[in-house]
């Protein structure tokens, strides 16, 4: 009887230590499909980004703001003559471009 | 013979045990799954357009870049060196590159497919191109190319 107990007692230290285990495995997973997701978002950032920045190069009107799926891209321009781009996911900024150049010439 | 009180809780962990393992081993794999996928699908529209942006960059010179048709949708001809020309467009669910003369007449199965994708759509307006990739599961990538020699290289 008392070696059953134990074995019982034994089984379920096991059955928590797997859930700890199990635990964490989830909230890796978790996080391992936020930074993918994050990763997807990021490629879509910078092309928008690029984008606007291209279009403004090749004489767009500023400011600009254009929405591409959960993206939203801000152009203004800078004092210094140039312009800035700005790619914003739920007000969080994803993407930045600091300084744009028109084209010479 | 008398069964010991505690071989059924046992089992019942034992189950328990087995029903969890189970469960972490399918959401494991459905998340990587997810993430591959999402990874693949990401890396083919970011190689694709870098490629496109590139080979626009490196033919940006007066009258070396032409929209055209070519396979049965839009299509890029960039003039190379004399006498030669580079076509990229879709074809066959591929997108394609055929470096050929001129004057050749190639067909679009001649081209080198580097990559899977659906439809290339190429606008031209001022100095400016408009690139939109469609991937086989409808997944979209865009970007526009400012030219650095204006209408010129049109």
């Amino acid at each position: 009887m008392r070696g059953g107990r134990s074995r019982l007692l034994e089984l379920v230290l096991d059955l928590c230590v797997f859930a700890v285990c199990a635990l964490i495995c989830v909230l890796l997973l978790v996080r391992a499909g936020t930074i993918s997701r994050g990763s997807e978002r990021l490629t879509r950032a910078v092309y928008l980004a690029q984008t606007l920045a291209e279009d403004w190069k090749a004489g767009e009107a500023a400011p600009r703001t254009v929405e591409e799926e959960e993206l939203t891209g801000e152009l203004r321009e800078t004092e210094g003559g140039g312009a800035e781009v700005t790619v914003t996911w739920n007000g969080e900024t994803v993407y930045t471009i600091g300084e744009v150049r028109r084209n010479e010439g | 013979m008398r069964r010991d009180q505690t071989e059924l809780p046992s089992l019942a962990l034992c189950a328990l045990f087995a029903v969890l393992a189970i469960g972490v081993t399918l959401l494991s794999g459905g998340v990587y799954r997810q993430c591959t996928t999402r990874a693949e699908k990401t890396g083919a529209g970011r190689t694709a357009l870098s490629y496109l942006t590139n080979q626009l960059r490196r033919s940006d010179r007066a009258g070396a870049v032409e929209v055209t048709s070519f396979g049965g949708g839009d299509a890029l001809r960039l003039e190379q060196e004399e006498g030669y020309e580079l076509l990229l467009y879709c074809y066959d669910g591929q997108f394609r590159e055929l470096y050929a003369g001129v004057d050749s007449e190639a067909v679009p199965a001649d081209g080198t497919a580097l990559f899977p994708m659906e439809v290339m759509s190429v606008r031209a307006r001022s100095s400016r191109i408009f690139l939109a990739l469609t991937a086989s599961d409808g997944g979209t990538w865009e970007t526009s190319v400012s030219l650095r020699c204006g209408e010129s290289a049109l």
